[in-house]
């Protein structure tokens, strides 16, 4: 009977256990992270008696997680790389809107500067209908200066919120490491106490911190005896020792100043500034790659646009005449090519010992990468980063290097460098920041050009002579010395001889089979034929050369005479306007191979397509992560029917060990009344 | 299969904000009529949108200048035609002062007249453009380019430059001519003022010897002036017509373009409206449908 009385006992001891873990799932069928737990219920030692094993009833052997160790794992890996994706598509989505936009981007301001370049074409002078054209060529490339500014100011901004977000995630991973190896603590002495019972509370509060923190950055994770977890970053990097939690800051990148690195310390090792490469999935990992290939590459080519286009326009500019009858000056102006030496340089190494500025006769070589600038103990290595390759070097012997568009210099009247020295070289990255415009008087515009050709009002020939060409306006003062000075040509029926020519210059005359005659400075007759290719130039061997040329074509008589001269006066000459507006139609960036509007609109479509790639990427994850949570929940989730239907059956299996109890009582009863 | 709770109210609301997110996007279609919202809706089609735009604005600057040369044209066919006629009056009342039976005094008349016409003729040479540039001046539009008078004989102080319009992609268009190509003689020739100047004077000595002679070379140096004149008239007309044939062109190749870029950029309405009302019966079956689902639990029946 007494037995009978524990056997009821034990089974409403089961199936309250029951009971209440059942309100215990219910309760927590919304909790984040709550794993479903059961009893794990048996049948009590039986006792052996003569007749065979009496049954003891009921016990709970434990209570247990229903989990799946390797789908929690999956669905974590799976959610820290959508995070990754999600914040890179998230910051990209911000640029990519505005780039492409037809009112916002680059396109329109640049039409609107060339329009206005077209406009002073068709009226450059100084009338009182001209200044209005001058004056709109001006503010169209003041609008296109404010432009590139504000798409500049705008990345930026970008720049300056993804390393808020870099620093506000990192003090997230932190906080949660710590609270990891807290748990980790607590599980191992709850465990202790409970008699090596699982922590199953404990073990979700866990598993729900270390699938936060695998949002923020890719881990992984190995256990150990005592029930804690060690938690690793990147390629095996740890982060989480048992109890102890690593310090984790964001700190300024060693080489790249406007970039954060990510340090880890631990109790008894150093701090470790982690490369960017360990640094993948979770948000973190997301920020990290967005910055450097997106936000990096698009402000960069933002800038060799801005470059490009600053650099043809002067020099075009340069060649042309100003209402004043002046040589043209630069139009627009670029700051210093920001140069960085790297922090853990030798503190004997000076700051400005390597430099650089543009090349601006091989502006079409300009590349939108950086440059690194390494040195090996004897040679300075120049490596463009964006392909890895070395372009050339520098040392005591050859201080200055001419490639991609650049000139990178070696002061070495500054001082000397230590072995693996470097130095971080972004022509391109503040290009469009520091753009400005150099003249701010609209008469100072170059709409003419700089020199005239003439044919003289006697000559009985039909010979005419072209405009003339000047190709840099290097030497123009040793070929076009000041007026009244006029260089006189006179055909003498099968050479020229040229009057009051500078004794600076040289001639060659280009043949129609394309070959080609030199003469030295100081000779003034030479043979020519109608319609070939006369070219003045101070030296040939230089380049550019500075050189000057025309053709004298038609029937020309002997004795016809032409002129050279300064353009003075030409204040409605609009030669240079034509020239400056063709710029527009030109193939300059990218080797000759790109317009500058072109250029622009690959920028957009690289930008673009990386977005759409993410994009793609990112809604194939989301669609794993769902599955994935599909499979962890149909294992590990509270369904709140099988619950209810849970409750029903304990609750009939609690009445019916109690009705045990009563019968026993019965039995009890009916003895007693004996 | 198990499926949890909390597992059915996450998915539909997914499942809701996906469908929210495509209704929006074509909802952002048609109130902006473009169809590509952001770059990498299409980055292919919004880089080609760029270069298209350019296209199409270097175009339109075609157009703007086509009528820019058109004005000058025919702005320097009209001075052209005043220098014609006057030379041709010159001529006439020449002829007529040829015939022997005008006296001293009514040559003298014609020669007042032909001086007034001289002056007349300064005006024409030192006209000006709508801007205030001379016309005639090559590209020193600020220096008056005639100087002096009948008795000095008048000097040319402009230079020989044309000013050109790009008005195609391939073609700089000369709208001017220098003053010097028209007023001034070449190659030992006399020029129009020349010509007006000793005519001028002859007619004021009707007595000399040279009388009939000088007449007859006034006359077939007017006559070689006209055919300068004419000669400039014609090549500033087959420019004209040049530049009608380019307009033409132009305002196809314009056309072209708007229709390229519409076919990139603009929203195709009828498959908009139809994929709006598409998303929208589909967020709205997924709302009602989750309601119901909802609602339904074990719990409801338990008393």
């Amino acid at each position: 009977m007494t037995s009978l009385l524990n056997v009821g006992v034990s089974g409403l001891n089961a199936a309250m256990a029951s009971m209440n873990t059942a309100g215990h799932n219910i309760s927590n069928a919304s909790t984040p992270g709550f794993t479903r737990q059961q009893v794990v219920q048996s049948a009590g030692a039986a006792i052996s008696g003569g007749s065979g094993f009496l049954g003891q009833g009921a016990q709970v052997s434990t209570v247990q997680r229903v989990y799946s160790e390797f789908l929690t794992s999956q669905t974590s890996s799976a959610r820290s790389r959508q995070s990754e994706l999600d914040a890179y598509s998230t910051q990209i989505s911000h640029i990519d809107g505005l780039l492409a936009d037809t009112e916002a981007g680059l396109s329109p301001a640049l039409q609107g500067f060339f329009s206005s370049v077209q406009g002073l074409a068709s009226s450059p002078g100084s009338g009182s209908s001209s200044v209005p054209t001058r004056q709109a060529m001006l503010s169209g490339a003041q609008t296109l200066v404010s432009r590139f500014k504000s798409l500049d100011q705008m990345m930026n901004s970008e720049r300056v919120s993804v390393n808020f977000q870099i620093q506000t995630s990192v003090s997230a991973i932190s906080s949660y490491a710590k609270e990891v190896a807290t748990l980790n603590g607590r599980i191992a002495q709850a465990e202790a106490m409970g008699m090596g019972q699982p922590a199953n509370d404990l073990y979700d509060q866990r598993d729900q911190l270390l699938g936060q923190l695998s949002q923020e950055i890719g881990v992984t994770t190995t256990s150990n005896s005592d029930g804690s977890t060690n938690v690793f970053v990147g390629n095996g990097i740890p982060l989480v020792l048992g109890v102890e939690a690593y310090q984790v800051k964001a700190v300024q990148s060693l080489l790249e100043p406007d970039h954060l690195a990510v340090s880890l310390q631990g109790e008894n090792s150093p701090a470790y500034v982690l490369p960017d490469r360990q640094l993948t999935g979770g948000k973190l990992g997301g920020l990290v790659s967005y910055m450097s290939e997106t936000l990096d590459t698009a402000q960069n080519r933002l800038g060799q646009v801005a470059v490009s286009m600053a650099e043809t326009f002067n020099t075009q500019h340069q060649l042309g005449q100003d209402l004043y009858g002046n040589q043209g000056q630069a139009l627009f102006s670029l700051g210093a090519i920001p140069t960085t030496p790297n922090a853990a340089n030798a503190q004997s190494t000076p700051a400005g010992l390597i430099d650089a500025d543009f090349d601006s006769s091989n502006v079409s070589k300009l590349t939108s990468s950086d440059y690194k600038v390494t040195y090996d103990g004897s040679d300075f290595q120049v490596v463009r980063v964006s392909d890895q390759s070395l372009v050339g070097t520098m040392n005591a012997g050859v201080t200055s290097l001419s490639v991609d568009g650049l000139t990178f210099h070696y002061n070495s009247t500054l001082g000397s460098a230590g072995a693996g020295d470097s130095f971080l070289v972004q022509p391109t990255r503040t290009a469009a920041s520091t753009l400005s415009m150099a003249i701010t008087d609209p008469g100072m515009i170059a709409a003419g050009a700089m020199t005239r050709t003439s044919a003289d009002v006697a000559n009985t020939g039909r010979g005419q002579i072209s405009a003339g060409t000047l190709n840099s306006a290097d030497n123009l003062g040793s070929l076009f010395p000041a007026a009244p000075g006029k260089t006189t040509v006179t055909f003498g029926g099968g050479s020229l001889t040229f009057g009051n020519l500078p004794a600076t210059a040289a001639i060659q005359i280009t043949h129609a089979d394309g070959s080609v005659n030199q003469y030295a400075a100081g000779t003034t007759v030479v043979p020519y034929v109608s319609g070939e290719k006369v070219t003045l130039a101070a030296d040939f061997a230089a380049t550019p050369a500075g050189d000057y040329s025309f053709e004298i074509t038609g029937t020309v008589a002997a004795g016809d005479k032409f002129y050279l001269s300064r353009n003075t006066g030409a204040t409605s000459d609009n030669a240079n306007a034509l020239a400056m507006g063709q710029l527009q139609t030109s193939n300059i960036l990218n080797n000759g191979k790109t317009t500058f509007q072109g250029a622009y609109a690959q920028m957009v479509g690289v930008v673009g397509n990386t977005a759409r790639d993410v994009s793609v990427n990112l809604s194939a994850q989301t669609t794993l992560v769902t599955q994935l949570e599909t499979n962890h929940q149909s294992i590990s989730g509270v369904n709140l029917d099988e619950m209810a239907a849970n409750l029903i059956r304990y609750q009939q299996a609690y009445q019916a060990a109690g009705k045990l109890i009563q019968v026993s009582n019965t039995l009890f009863n009916q003895i007693l009344n004996m | 299969m198990r499926m949890s709770t909390s597992m059915i109210f996450d998915r539909t609301v997914s499942a809701m904000q996906s469908q929210t997110t495509s209704l929006l996007h074509t909802q952002q279609q048609i109130s902006t009529g473009r169809r590509l919202v952001a770059a990498s809706d299409d980055p292919t089609a919004a880089s080609n949108i760029l270069q298209m735009t350019q296209a199409k604005e270097v175009n339109n600057q075609y157009t703007s200048a086509q009528g820019g040369a058109k004005t000058a044209l025919s702005m320097l066919d009209s001075q052209l035609q005043s220098v014609g006629d006057l030379i041709q009056y010159v001529q006439q009342r020449t002829v007529l002062a040829s015939n022997g039976t005008l006296n001293a005094k009514d040559l003298s008349a014609i020669a007042k007249d032909i001086q007034g016409q001289f002056e007349q003729l300064t005006g024409l040479a030192n006209s000006t453009d709508g801007m205030g540039q001379y016309m005639f001046a090559g590209n020193m539009g600020d220096t008056k380019p005639f100087t002096g008078d009948l008795s000095t004989g008048m000097t040319y102080q402009g230079d020989q430059g044309v000013r050109s319009v790009q008005v195609s992609s391939s073609r700089q268009m000369p709208v001017s001519v220098p003053g010097d190509a028209i007023f001034v003689g070449h190659a030992g020739e006399p020029g129009l003022f020349d010509t007006l100047s000793s005519l001028v004077t002859t007619l004021e000595n009707p007595t000399g010897a040279t009388f009939r002679a000088d007449i007859n070379s006034a006359l077939s140096n007017l006559s070689k002036s006209l055919d300068t004149v004419l000669t400039e008239r014609a090549y500033a007309g087959s420019r004209l017509n040049e530049l009608e044939s380019l307009s033409t062109a132009t305002e196809s190749m314009g056309l072209q373009y708007s229709q390229i870029l519409s076919g990139l950029q603009d929203t195709d309405y009828t498959k908009a409206i139809a994929d709006l009302s598409k998303q929208q019966m589909a967020l709205q079956a997924s709302q009602k449908s989750f309601l119901q689902v909802s609602s339904l639990s074990l719990f409801n029946y338990m008393q």
